[in-house]
């Protein structure tokens, strides 16, 4: 496989969350965005973490963290985006190589790495990105798509296994940062 | 027959009931342990008790699918490839066995077993989001794929199996944690006083 900066094969401008946020907005984002990965930022743009579909599914379900919050009269409403994102999230620079970036994710398990310089988020890079640019590079090698007969429904929002929307709407929390 | 006598054999049916259902029992939680012991990340005892389930019931094709789980996940493949040809052929309507064949087959680098397989289980009923990654990853597994790309696929394709499990779980898991229409909620008390309007 030829090397080719990440910078080529990401999505710029993705969207973000801030950390302070209600996690129903982010639940609004991810729905709304069909996304499952969504970079956590601080006032200043800077990345601090990341919040998956995951942690919310876990946050809803899982009954460990459901004792773990004790007290019964808690609503997980209140809660904010900081409270339930993964913190040290791993990240690439644009200039990483697709290569080692790709090798990362599958080592680490990791869905989707932020794209970051100088401590903004510029970038970030999928699975469904990294399989597009495999598919991009290795070029003459993949001969055709093959014909199938049913294509995945478009315009259907993804199944997260919950069904939560946001009481509030999140343009107040959304933004892109390049 | 004593009286003491006569009571025992009177228990005799019971306690062969009780005996049939202890047996029962037993192998649904071997089962249900190794499925818990897949989700929690540890194959090697999800294996152990996906074998004791079959050596009480070999004819169980849920225990026998996780067992070749379990084997993949070890990176057993050459032990998962006869499992999962065999719950494919027996399910042969499972997209999630169809598609476990051929990551199997992509593991043992038998690509044209392997795109068999992922063309088969594009036609099941996968999640929208595994298809659209089946359809990406089709075109790349032609003769001379580098290894990066076949491991990334492998692991990206595992890893929408997982997903689409957990979300299934998720969806099937007691409606009491589910919030009603708007507000995420901890308190299943909570939400069923919301849904019914109790004070």
């Amino acid at each position: 496989v030829t090397p080719a900066p990440v910078r080529e094969h990401m999505r710029p401008g993705p969207v973000v969350v801030r950390a302070d946020a209600p996690i129903a907005v982010a639940v609004d984002l991810l729905r709304t965005r069909k996304i499952r990965h969504l970079p956590v930022v601080d006032d200043g743009g800077r990345l601090v973490g990341i919040v998956t579909d995951r942690d919310l599914r876990q946050l809803v379900f899982d009954p460990r963290i459901q004792e773990a919050l004790g007290d019964a009269t808690l609503s997980l409403a209140g809660l904010t985006v900081r409270e339930v994102m993964t913190w040290g999230v791993v990240s690439v620079r644009p200039d990483a190589d697709l290569r080692a970036a790709a090798r990362l994710m599958r080592e680490r398990k990791i869905g989707a790495l932020p794209v970051v310089e100088d401590g903004l988020v510029v970038g970030i890079l999928t699975e469904t990105d990294v399989l597009a640019a495999f598919e991009t590079i290795l070029g003459d090698r993949v001969t055709s798509v093959r014909p199938l007969d049913a294509a995945p429904a478009a315009g259907e929002p993804y199944d997260y296994g919950f069904a939560l929307r946001a009481a509030a709407e999140p343009e107040a929390n959304e933004g892109t940062v390049d | 027959l004593s009286p003491g006598e006569g009571r025992a054999e009177a228990r005799r049916p019971w306690l062969a009931l009780a005996a049939g259902m202890l047996a029962l029992a037993g192998c649904a939680t071997a089962y249900t342990q190794g499925q818990a012991d897949l989700r929690g990340g540890r194959p090697a005892e999800a294996r152990r008790h996906f074998e004791a389930a079959l050596a009480s019931r070999p004819e169980r094709l849920d225990a026998l699918a996780g067992l070749a789980v379990a084997e993949y996940k070890l990176g057993a493949f050459d032990r998962a490839l006869p499992l999962f040809e065999r719950v494919a052929r027996e399910m042969p309507r499972s997209g999630d066995a169809h598609l476990y064949l051929a990551l199997t087959y992509l593991q043992t680098r038998d690509l044209a077993r392997a795109t068999a397989a992922m063309t088969e289980a594009r036609q099941l009923g996968l999640p929208a989001r595994t298809a659209a990654q089946i359809d990406r990853a089709l075109p790349l597994l032609e003769p001379g794929l580098p290894e990066a790309v076949r491991a990334f696929v492998a692991a990206s394709l595992e890893g929408d199996l997982e997903w689409a499990a957990e979300v299934h779980d998720a969806r099937t898991a007691p409606r009491a944690w589910l919030e009603p229409t708007w507000v995420i909620h901890s308190d299943s008390h909570a939400i069923y006083r919301h849904i019914h309007g109790v004070p």
